[in-house]
């Protein structure tokens, strides 16, 4: 059901158009820095041409109500999510020209995927979009071997505290290679988007 | 789900889930340690809030127009009936086995009633498949 002629995402009890913008104007320059990191991580991953381009169209559907905050999401946490789903759209867009769905399977862990419980939620261009960004993730921090580590431990699931005990990391030693992944994603991210 | 090996879009998405969490606990120390970045990046996010506050503008509108125009029929303005014409086709009705109309005094029958009949049979002629032979 559509409501106030809106397309879709329409969620009961979320932010109105002013709480919206009053959320906006609330933001601190910390939660700024924060959008502005995540949108350069999933063009970085998923291809989205240009970190603003993201961040802009994530402020656009939330002001147009096309895309709806739930009130008991943080407002940083929305954005993010709605960044999330842009690049994921766009990344599977990307691939949905490259893909032939006649194709046959050529190794034996497309095998196992195609034959996994989740098949029918798993398209063939979110399974290329995701599988292009993981070797970009991979590709980008070959050299470092603390980073790919933690990649690997984040890939399987793992978060935080959990993560830090899982590979004997402190908060510190986290911190630092944090750092290492954010500071050398950024010159690669723009070659990237201009392949 | 831990002992199973775990698809690249699971794998993908579990990176981002902790990506979009270790984003929550940098410290504020380290995203605000250039303060000329700070000003950069507030100038630049007010920019976009603004340029998003124009499109979502201009996409509201379009949403509008789109809802408009999917409203049904009677939102439009009707179309004035001549009655003559109206009474004639009723009773046309009253005979026609397809259509169930309790035999009134067409005659007697006031103007209103006879309009709302009207239109609710042309409405209903108009969705009916014709019929054959």
């Amino acid at each position: 059901m559509q409501e106030n002629g809106l397309p879709e995402d329409v969620i009961k009890d979320a932010l109105s158009p002013d709480e919206v913008k009053a959320a906006l104007n609330g933001l601190t320059p910390a939660d700024i820095a924060r959008l502005n990191r995540a949108a350069a991580f999933f063009c970085t991953i998923n291809g989205f041409n240009q970190p603003n381009d993201l961040l802009q169209e994530a402020l656009t559907r939330a002001l147009a109500g096309k895309r709806k905050c739930r009130r008991d999401l943080a407002f940083v946490q929305f954005l993010c999510g709605s960044m999330r789903s842009i690049a994921n759209a766009a990344a599977k867009a990307s691939r949905r020209s490259r893909i032939d769905p006649f194709a046959e399977v050529d190794d034996g862990e497309d095998e196992e995927e195609l034959s996994a419980e989740a098949v029918e939620l798993i398209d063939p261009e979110r399974l290329a979009a995701a599988r292009d960004a993981l070797q970009k993730v991979n590709e980008l921090f070959k050299d470092d071997e603390e980073i790919l580590i933690v990649i690997e431990a984040m890939a399987s699931g793992l978060k935080g505290e959990e993560l830090r005990h899982s590979l004997g990391l402190s908060k510190t030693d986290h911190e630092t290679i944090r750092k290492r992944m954010h500071r050398q994603s950024k010159p690669f991210a723009k070659l990237w988007r201009e392949k | 789900m831990s002992t199973q090996k775990r698809s690249v879009v699971e794998q993908l998405d579990a990176l981002i889930d902790a990506y979009l969490e270790d984003l929550q606990e940098v410290p504020e120390s380290e995203l605000l340690a250039d303060p000329t970045q700070v000003e950069t990046q507030r100038l630049a996010f007010e920019k976009l809030v603004e340029a998003a506050t124009l499109e979502a503008g201009k996409r509201r509108l379009a949403y509008a127009r789109r809802a408009l125009a999917k409203k049904p029929w009677d939102a439009r303005p009707l179309e004035p009936i001549d009655l003559a014409e109206a009474r004639r086709y009723i009773a046309e009705a009253v005979n026609d086995a397809r259509i169930t109309l309790a035999a009134r005094e067409l005659a007697e029958m006031p103007d209103e009633d006879v309009t709302r009949i009207y239109r609710q049979l042309k409405e209903l002629e108009s969705t009916r498949t014709p019929r054959k032979g």
